[in-house]
């Protein structure tokens, strides 16, 4: 459960976010879509409390980012677009291993949860092995797997697709799916307006800093081809065009 | 918060080892670099140190100076009809033109010539001439102590085993713990300082380059615990750095001759060498791990880091020849002179207790400041995350 109310981010000559307010229920799937710059890492970043808003505050299964930051960080687990932000000089399974621990899980825990993991992300042909030999998409499955390793009932996923083929873009949605079924949060940005269609609930536009557009696509889809709502999305995205 | 502080600390440290480059030039290179270079410029003299047998000739054998000189363990003397040649080619290293009237000159009182010939080009013979004239005093001494009536007496001169060579030996031992004094805290200092930039500039401005920092701190972990673990694991890669290039510098007195510094120093000093390395080290890790906190890049944090190492030059330049007994109390309010100044005062072995414990009080305040410094950098966003 997020409720996100009224939150803007000044950083030092430009406003990232304008307040910006909305609420994801348990069991849904939240896709973020804006171009460049339009504040989607920005909102995801203040939600897990390494950001703090200039303005406004949110609440993460009840708790306040900015009175219970510690708390709210035990519910989520975030992956951050761009870079992996994974440790180079370590393995794979080290790099789970550490952050399993930080998180508190017992050896044991840790142990079922990387393994579980290895085997849903498929990456055992190169768990023990360092990352710095991996290639982006390898990365970004572990990056994904080190987000979740202490299974969050939060997930904030910044371009979880970024980087990834078919196959491995497609168990990571399927993944969100089965998540959405335990009852899980979940927010995700994406550049692929296939997957935002495909896998969100709801999706939220994000133009300048400013949600100008909250939608059901299967409220599209009952009026409109396929290509008409392409063009819609990309009229909103794009130009900020409400007119949809 | 010790827990999660370890946690990061191990982390640390097996990307650390992982790392050819800083494993080099903390450990290794600290290592190799001091007794190479000692060994380029000392290579002769540790040779000199050395006790050998020394090669002479002399002009005429039948007198006391002879006998007095063949009594020399360190001595061999080489009979030749070409003495000059036998300089040039090095087969002997000092000839020596004795009085052709010695003997007689001694028991009638007369001043008498002995005249010695060396390579001047030739370093052995130039080193083994100070011997050789030790040998001639020795012996001008023995008429000043004692007078001879007849010439048969003088058999007895041929009986004084002086051997020079060791007593000069001993001399050079004391002269290389005087070494050791003069120059460890030095090497502790610097070496301290660059083992600690290169870690700390990874752990800090590095973490930041690579975006490793966001996901750490959005786990459920304490900023204090990160800032603990971190400081931690370069005040550890400080301690391995100084501490092997003092072991490096041990290495080099066992095997280049000074043998009794062992016995100089035991497993006591080399404890309290160890706490001061501690001490060094973690102040240095505090100093550069803050400043990489700050800076925005690795590069921007190693440049900083190396003024840092420049300051830290200053003290222990400063104090290169300074006695012990000259220590005050505002020396050892000064943050790194203070710390030289129980290193010396360890190594001298005239340990002051109380100077160390004011010495470690004050130390472990400057480095819980600096511990809260970081703390507070650590929670401004515009510091952790600014690019
Ligand atoms: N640390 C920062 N300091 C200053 N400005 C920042 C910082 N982080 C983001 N911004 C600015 O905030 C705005 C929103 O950036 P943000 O990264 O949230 O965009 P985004 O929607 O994630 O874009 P992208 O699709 O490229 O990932 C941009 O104008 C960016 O320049
Ligand atoms: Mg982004």
């Amino acid at each position: 459960m997020i409720e996100i109310k009224n939150i803007s981010k000044n950083f030092k000559n430009n406003q990232a976010l304008k307040n910006v307010s909305f609420s994801v229920n348990n069991g849904e799937i939240i896709g973020l879509l804006g171009e460049n710059g339009a504040g989607k890492s920005t909102l995801l970043r203040i939600i897990s409390t390494i950001l703090l808003p200039s303005e406004g505050s949110a609440e993460i299964n009840g708790y306040d980012i900015l009175k219970s930051p510690k708390e709210v960080r035990k519910n989520i687990g975030i992956l951050f677009g761009g870079e992996s932000g994974l440790y180079e000089r370590l393995t794979a399974r080290e790099n789970l291993e550490f952050f399993a621990k930080l998180n508190g899980m017992s050896n044991k825990e840790s142990g079922e949860r990387i393994k579980y993991l290895i085997n849903k992300f498929s990456f055992a042909g190169y768990a023990d092995k360092r990352v710095n030999t991996f290639s982006k998409g390898m990365k970004q499955k572990v990056a994904i797997s080190r987000a979740i390793v202490h299974n969050p009932s939060v997930m904030l996923l910044d371009e979880p697709d970024s980087g990834l083929d078919f196959k491995a873009s497609k168990t990571i949605f399927d993944f969100m799916e089965e998540c959405k079924k335990e009852g899980k949060t979940i927010i995700f940005s994406s550049h692929s307006m296939e997957n935002i269609k495909n896998y969100s609930d709801r999706t939220i536009v994000l133009h300048k800093g400013e949600i100008i557009k909250v939608f059901k696509i299967s409220q599209y889809r009952e009026k409109y081809s396929e290509k008409e709502i392409n063009n819609m999305l990309f009229n909103l995205v794009c130009d900020g065009d409400e007119n949809v | 918060m010790f827990k999660q502080a370890l946690i990061i600390f191990f982390k640390e440290l097996k990307c650390i080892m992982r790392d050819l480059k800083t494993f080099f030039v903390g450990i290794l290179i600290p290592f190799f670099l001091v007794p190479s270079i000692l060994f380029i410029i000392g290579g002769g003299k540790a040779e000199q140190y050395s006790p050998k047998v020394i090669n002479i000739a002399v002009s005429n054998k039948d007198n006391s100076f002879y006998k007095f000189m063949s009594a020399q363990d360190d001595i061999a003397i080489i009979e030749t009809n070409n003495p000059e040649k036998f300089l040039d080619s090095g087969e002997i290293s000092s000839y020596v033109i004795i009085d052709e009237h010695l003997d007689e000159k001694i028991i009638k009182n007369e001043p008498f010539a002995l005249d010695i010939k060396y390579n001047e080009f030739s370093v052995n013979s130039s080193i083994s001439y100070s011997l050789v004239s030790g040998y001639e005093e020795a012996y001008r001494e023995i008429f000043q102590k004692y007078s001879f009536e007849r010439i048969e007496d003088l058999e007895q001169v041929g009986e004084m085993k002086i051997n020079l060579g060791e007593q000069i030996d001993s001399g050079l031992i004391d002269f290389g713990s005087v070494f050791f004094v003069m120059f460890v805290p030095m090497m502790l200092i610097t070496y301290s300082c660059v083992g600690t930039s290169t870690t700390a500039a990874d752990l800090g401005a590095g973490e930041k380059e690579r975006g490793t920092l966001e996901p750490l701190l959005a786990t459920g972990v304490e900023r204090s615990a990160v800032v603990l673990g971190k400081l931690l694991a370069t005040t550890f890669m400080g301690v391995l750095s100084s501490m092997s290039t003092v072991v490096g510098f041990l290495i080099y007195l066992i095997i280049s001759s000074a043998r009794s510094v062992l016995n100089n120093f035991n497993i006591m000093s080399f404890g309290a060498l160890l706490v001061a390395a501690i001490l060094i080290s973690v102040f240095f890790a505090a100093i550069n791990l803050t400043i990489s906190i700050y800076a925005k890049s690795y590069k921007e944090a190693q440049t900083y880091s190396m003024f840092i190492v420049l300051l830290a030059m200053f003290p222990s330049v400063f104090t290169l020849m300074m006695e012990t007994s000259r220590i005050n109390f505002s020396y050892l309010c000064l943050p790194v002179l203070n710390i030289i100044c129980i290193i010396k005062e360890i190594l001298s072995n005239s340990f002051n207790l109380l100077h160390f414990n004011v010495v470690v009080g004050l130390n472990v305040l400057y480095v819980f400041l600096l511990y809260l410094v970081m703390f507070k950098l650590f929670k401004k966003e515009n510091i952790i995350f600014r690019v």
